[in-house]
């Protein structure tokens, strides 16, 4: 009797604090948020009041509309999930299976892949900002060099190439972070297969394809959950680059921009709960079809 | 077990949504009175004033602190420097706990808190007098700062619910060693603005930069030309709108005119589209360009990075239009406010007005750097030249200083940062742009007006 009592004492315990934790600060904003979503600050009466959707049809009026660039942010943050989903990821599990074949400077790669992860976004972003400077930058200094002037660019400071550029800023420093995921999942694959491989003459593309992904099919599902749900908090990037100009802008910045500049509270909550929603399903969906396609190797 | 643990989970939703719904009612006018006996008798009081630790330091407020206390015996000063307090400051204030009585802040928030009663309504303070002066507040603060402060949202009657603590210009900011050397003076007018640019450009200098990733620093541009091409009555209108038609106005496309203009003929600094502010006001440090659009903060922004010799003026957007007058565009970013439910009200005012008086606006001019839009002489005060520039903007009766910020609810606050970009790429026209800032305008008036239920 004394032990159960005992038992449960250390149970309740030990749940307390993270219970209590999840119910003010993940349950109790969200709930707030979701009040929010429903309501608008009136100066005339110095209060909050309850305005029904007004929020959600005023936000999907300038999305269709883009206006104040809530257009451009879904659009973007799609488009992030594209990028994350499709060619992170991909060019991350190449070059994790090339690193694994161990070529010649393999572990110094592996270094200058990883090193993005581990240096604060503002520097890194501040270098590359320096990479691409439009005067100073090392990038049209070269063009210069090898007489393609003409393609000089004020690269993050223009509609038609800032986007493109912030996206390759993101490939560069996301690629690291899978490689060394795929690259732990690649390295624990029984050696005894691929040297079976080998030796019934499989090519290095047969093999990527026919053993190396089945074999780490699940590391690549966690991996493409992780980076599909990050497009829809993708934040400092587009902040620190552009200040999310020239259609640069996601739907997080927007938000806060929303919340910072105009007090818009409502509108705010409104598209956070909307781009939650739609990447619960986009996740949702994408899980499904990896899941349906590891059940086929399985 | 499943018992215990829905148990558990029910008692902390609980918890939650009880710590959510605090009381609200408070009994001012004791408060008030409680108050007003304490700065009379001699009961000691602690006065707890958090303020944003940031450019200005913590100097000026320990300067306060020593002077307050030694007018106040039974007074003690509690500071609490935060260089988050303008993040920190919003649950304190809304959750109601860990409140100052007096905070300095910046942002415009006590807007809301204002009328929400979170902050004091001080609108008597702005009758009172300041210390080391026979003036009231509102006899010495300046009109910029009288159209930001004075808060009728919806032209239901003003009040007031903060005092300016740091405010300044910002405008145009050239390199006056530059300038002499090369016999250029600042213009006047904005043809001559044009003519100077042309001979700055024809030496191989850029005439102007700024950070073109923050659009906003195109401010003393854009408005100042809306300004000059409105005047001054229909710029009122702008601010405080009684229709949409104000936003359709053609003057409007005046400023658009001239920033495609400025742009077409190549006046600035190549790459500057994509440059922060650090990058922008190293070109215009390492004499790359000649004038940069900048504020009074950009001398101690950069006090690591200036030449041994320099000198740099701050100057107004050149007159044009039916308003024919320099513009100046003031802005008022910081203030102090008064907790709500503060037990201490008459001694936080008291202190505000103190914070307000000539001297304590010398010394933060001196101790900080900082400027206040206050209409106090400090030619005496021991500032550099930068900031003696700045002073004789605010001061100078032939320029019009305004603030864009303090319209009603209704006004059209949106700057078109975008179409500005688009213009610099050469992507989009002075019309384009004109077109779909009537457009946001137009659906902003509206959008605003349901908000507000004023249909």
């Amino acid at each position: 009797m004394k032990k159960n009592t005992s038992k449960k004492i250390f149970i309740v315990a030990m749940l307390a604090w993270p219970l209590l934790h999840w119910a003010i600060f993940t349950l109790y904003m969200n709930i707030q948020t979701v009040v929010y979503s429903v309501q608008r600050f009136n100066y005339y009466i110095g209060d909050w009041q309850f305005v029904k959707f007004k929020n959600y049809s005023k936000l999907f009026d300038y999305i269709l509309t883009n206006t104040d660039n809530f257009g451009i942010a879904f659009r973007n943050t799609f488009l992030w999930l594209g990028l994350n989903v499709f060619i992170i990821i991909p060019i991350a599990l190449v070059v994790a299976y090339f690193l694994t074949k161990k070529i010649p400077l393999y572990r110094f790669f592996s270094s200058v892949f990883f090193i993005p992860n581990i240096i604060s976004i503002v520097v890194l972003t501040m270098a590359w900002s320096f990479m691409w400077h439009p005067t100073q930058g090392v990038v049209n200094s070269i063009l210069d060099i090898i007489g393609l002037g003409s393609l000089k660019q004020t690269w993050l400071g223009n509609s038609s190439t800032a986007l493109g550029n912030v996206f390759l800023y993101c490939v560069w420093a996301g690629i690291g972070w899978n490689n060394l995921i795929l690259s732990g999942a690649i390295g624990k694959i029984p050696k005894e297969i691929l040297e079976a491989s080998e030796l019934d003459g499989v090519t290095n593309v047969q093999e990527f394809f026919h053993i190396i992904i089945p074999s780490i099919w699940p590391t690549i599902v966690t991996v493409v959950i992780i980076g599909a749900a990050a497009a829809f908090r993708v934040f400092l990037q587009p902040q620190l680059l552009t200040n999310g100009q020239y259609g640069t802008t996601s739907v997080p910045l927007r938000v806060v921009k929303t919340v910072t500049e105009d007090s818009g509270y409502g509108l705010a909550s409104a598209a956070g709960l909307t781009i939650a929603v739609l990447g619960f399903i986009a996740v949702y969906i994408i899980k499904s079809l990896l899941d349906r396609l590891g059940k086929k190797w399985e | 077990m499943k018992k215990l643990f829905s148990i558990l989970l029910v008692a902390v939703l609980i918890l939650t949504l009880l710590a959510g719904c605090s009381s609200n009612d408070a009994d001012v006018s004791s408060q008030e009175a409680q108050s007003s006996k304490e700065l009379s008798d001699s009961e000691p009081v602690t006065l707890k004033v958090a303020y944003f630790e940031g450019g200005f330091g913590a100097d000026w407020f320990e300067w306060l602190k020593a002077e307050y206390e030694s007018l106040h015996e039974n007074v003690t000063i509690e500071l609490e420097g935060d260089a988050n307090l303008n993040d920190t400051i919003v649950p304190k204030i809304e959750g109601g706990t860990e409140t100052p009585d007096v905070f300095f802040v910046n942002g415009i928030k006590w807007k809301q808190w204002g009328t929400q009663g979170l902050v004091l309504e001080i609108s008597d303070l702005y009758d009172m007098e300041v210390y080391g002066t026979e003036s009231t507040l509102n006899e010495i603060i300046n009109d910029a700062a009288k159209e930001y402060f004075y808060f009728d949202p919806v032209g239901a009657g003003v009040k007031k619910y903060a005092v300016p603590w740091s405010a300044g210009p910002f405008g145009v900011v050239y390199n006056k060693i530059m300038f002499d050397e090369h016999g250029w003076t600042y213009p006047n007018t904005y043809d001559e603005f044009l003519n100077l640019c042309e001979l700055i450009k024809a030496e191989g200098i850029a005439p102007l930069t700024y950070p073109g990733i923050y659009k906003n620093y195109v401010s003393p541009f854009y408005r100042g030309w809306q300004i000059q091409s409105l005047g001054v009555d229909k710029w009122k209108e702008y601010k405080n709108p009684t229709s949409d038609e104000i936003y359709i106005d053609e003057a409007l496309l005046k400023p658009w005119e001239k920033w495609e203009e400025l742009n077409k003929k190549g006046y600035l600094l190549e790459g500057t589209p994509a440059l922060n502010h650090t990058s922008a006001q190293i070109e215009f440090i390492n004499e790359k360009a000649a004038m940069i659009l900048n504020g009074y903060w950009l001398e101690n922004e950069m006090a690591d990075a200036w030449p041994d010799e320099y000198e740099i003026v701050m100057a107004p957007t050149p007159a044009d239009g039916i308003l024919n007058k320099n513009t100046m565009l003031t802005l008022i970013p910081d203030s102090g406010q008064i907790y709500g439910k503060t037990k201490h009200p008459e001694i936080a005012k008291d202190f505000l007005l103190f914070t307000l008086s000539p001297e304590a606006t010398q010394k933060f001019a001196e101790m900080s750097g900082g400027l206040r839009p206050l209409n106090y002489d400090l030619s005496d005060a021991e500032v550099t030249d930068f900031i003696k520039s700045c002073l004789n903007t605010l001061s100078d009766n032939s320029i019009y200083s305004f603030t864009d910020k303090g319209g009603s609810e209704l006004m059209y606050i949106d700057k078109n940062y975008d179409e500005m970009g688009e213009i610099e790429s050469g992507n989009m026209t002075a019309e384009q742009a004109y077109k779909i800032m009537k457009n946001n305008a137009k659906k902003n008036y509206e959008d605003k007006k349901d908000e507000l239920g004023l249909d």
